[in-house]
């Protein structure tokens, strides 16, 4: 019988552990990876998170919750140690990808990605829980540990930055 | 928020790019399969240590048999001890050389 999410044995069975990568581990690393905007970084987070999962003893309640927070703090402990640090050559792997039934536009793409890379990661998070995982500006602030206003100012200027990068007509503040 | 339609749809043109095919090697390689591994392991052990103990015993008695087969050769000819102390001499210092020289021989022969 299929085991349901949180209920399984202990972590670091194989087959649960495969269950886990399977279900979260995608959406875990394209969070990861628009808050870093760095593909091989993205990648030792997600590899760390579940690496830790392993050591790790006990059943997980709710996983899907514990392995986004696992990821953000992995992020966020990355960018501190990587501001103390001589700042890392600009990674160059794509961060975006067209949808299958959109018409690719490379330069478009381009263009997009370097307005998100020149977002500060808690700007590039809002906009990546809003726009690509469908999160309510509540939601995201309950997650993100931040007061709404917090939240829906890091959005406004989120957009506004990625208009003036883009060269779109300014909206109204709201 | 509402007038950010336009970007919005935009941005979804396209979606974060996801993971590479290797990452989940890299995540589940290191780790083990289960109940199921540790027994295999414990399973091997049993077995290389089976296979220490047998040939520990076996060699033990080739050991054995190679040294009572060598025994009667190393044991002193007293015939020709005799009669290479005679050929010295005969008596005591003759026989304690005789000795020597024969344990002497004993040992070049002996690989």
């Amino acid at each position: 019988m299929r085991q349901q999410p949180g209920r399984g044995g202990p972590s670091t069975d194989r087959g649960e552990l495969a269950r886990l990568y399977d279900e979260y581990a995608a959406g875990l690393f394209r969070y990861a990876l628009i808050v870093l905007a760095d593909y091989a970084l993205a990648e030792d987070v997600v590899q760390q998170v579940f690496a830790k999962l392993v050591a790790r003893a006990g059943r997980l309640e709710a996983p899907e919750r514990y392995l986004r927070r696992a990821v953000r703090n992995e992020c966020y402990s990355l960018l501190e140690r990587r501001r103390a640090e001589q700042p890392r050559v600009h990674d160059t792997a794509r961060i975006l990808e067209p949808v299958a039934d959109k018409e690719i536009d490379e330069a478009d793409r381009l263009a997009l990605e370097a307005a998100l890379r020149s977002l500060p990661a808690e700007q590039r998070e809002v906009v990546v829980l809003k726009v690509y995982e469908g999160w309510t500006l509540q939601e995201i602030a309950e997650e993100t540990g931040v007061p709404l206003n917090t939240a829906a100012s890091r959005y406004r200027y989120a957009m506004n930055k990625l208009r003036a990068a883009l060269s779109m007509p300014m909206r109204s503040q709201s | 928020v509402n007038d950010d339609f336009d970007l919005e749809a935009r941005l979804r043109h396209y979606h974060p790019a996801g993971p590479s095919l290797d990452l989940r090697d890299r995540v589940l390689g290191p780790v083990r399969g289960g109940g199921a591994g540790i027994w295999w392991e414990l399973a091997a052990a049993a077995v290389l240590l089976a296979i220490g103990l047998g040939v520990n015993q076996l060699s033990g008695r080739i050991t054995r048999r190679i040294t009572a087969d060598l025994e009667p050769v190393r044991a002193p000819d007293e015939r020709l001890l005799d009669a290479l102390a005679d050929t010295l001499g005969g008596g005591a210092e003759a026989r304690v050389s005789a000795e020597a020289w024969m344990d002497l021989e004993t040992r070049e022969e002996t690989p």
